[in-house]
């Protein structure tokens, strides 16, 4: 799923370094589960890029590559 | 010929007659229509209908026999006793409306109104339920409102359960910062909203903002990326929330 940015939010100048994935909750329950959503993640300084569900609260690990 | 005619005055059955198949009976004794399919009862109007068989009303049943109280309007509905007169004035039964009614510009609206009887009655609560889906108006809309001017033309809504919507997000993050004065991000992801004009919120759960502070950034339909910065190492938890821009 592809989302556009607010235009009110335009990304950052310069933009951090970042990659782009697509995320997927699999939190039995979750009423984001399966749900693939396009995030842009920004690099941290221990090399850790952190995507969280918003539905659970808890960590996405399964952080796919955007299809070209 | 003379009891035959007496007889017609105390019943009508349409068709003329008729003891059996579709036929309507106008009965003066019971003060009632009846409506037949066939051999089954349909529908009845008369003194002593309505739940308890001892109101005066409309019933239908279907094929079955399983009834139902049912009247069909194109305009108003009303409930109660409709000559109810309070100390303002001729008062307000609750009703039903739909369609082209006074203050409906929609064919595709139904009003429910509380009506107002009493003293300290001054106008109804009102929800009205409109049909959307052009450009328009691109969504169905429920409003509630009151009847009256002034103050009396809001109407308070109170929610005993969650209240969710499209237009809302709201969550929280725990972010540890691995290097002190050097932000973490962490993106977060939601359902979908139904706009993109959004405003974003993100605040740290602490005593003391000048050792912890949290932002947003990357702002989407359905994702949003808060960061965190601290002067100690340490994890936080941010609380964040989008909200639609009305």
């Amino acid at each position: 799923m592809t989302t556009p940015p607010d235009p009110d939010f335009p990304p950052l100048d310069p933009e951090p370094p970042h990659i782009d994935r697509i995320a997927v909750c699999h939190t039995e329950g979750c009423e984001m589960n399966g749900v693939e959503v396009q995030v842009r993640l920004y690099d941290n300084p221990d090399g850790i890029y952190r995507c969280i569900c918003g539905g659970c609260q808890t960590y996405i690990t399964d952080l796919k590559e955007v299809p070209a | 010929m003379r009891s035959s005619l007496a007889a017609a005055l105390r019943w009508l059955v349409l068709p003329w007659g008729a003891t059996s198949g579709n036929r309507i009976i106008l009965d003066s004794d019971d003060g009632s229509i009846k409506v037949y399919e066939g051999n089954t009862l349909v529908a009845e109007m008369g003194f002593a209908v309505g739940p308890a068989n001892n109101e005066p009303g409309f019933i239908t049943w279907d094929r079955s026999g399983t009834g139902y109280y049912t009247l069909h309007s194109d305009y108003f509905i009303q409930f109660g006793n409709v000559n109810a007169q309070g100390g303002n004035g001729p008062d307000v039964p609750a009703y039903i409306e739909v369609g082209y009614g006074p203050g409906l510009s929609e064919p595709s609206t139904l009003r429910l109104g509380s009506g107002f009887i009493g003293p300290n009655d001054f106008a109804s609560a009102l929800v009205e339920l409109v049909s959307g889906g052009d450009a328009a108006r691109p969504r169905p809309k429920v409003t509630v409102l009151g009847s009256g001017s002034g103050a009396t033309a809001n109407a308070d809504l109170a929610v005993t359960g969650f209240l969710t919507s499209g237009t809302e997000r709201v969550g929280r993050a725990t972010i540890s910062v691995t290097v002190a004065n050097t932000p973490v991000s962490a993106t977060v992801t939601y359902p979908a909203m139904i706009t993109a004009t959004l405003e974003a919120f993100a605040t740290v759960n602490s005593a003391n903002p000048l050792t912890a502070a949290a932002s947003v950034t990357t702002i989407t339909t359905t994702s949003a990326t808060v960061w965190l910065n601290r002067t100690t190492v340490g994890s936080s938890v941010v609380h964040w929330q989008v909200k639609a821009r009305t």
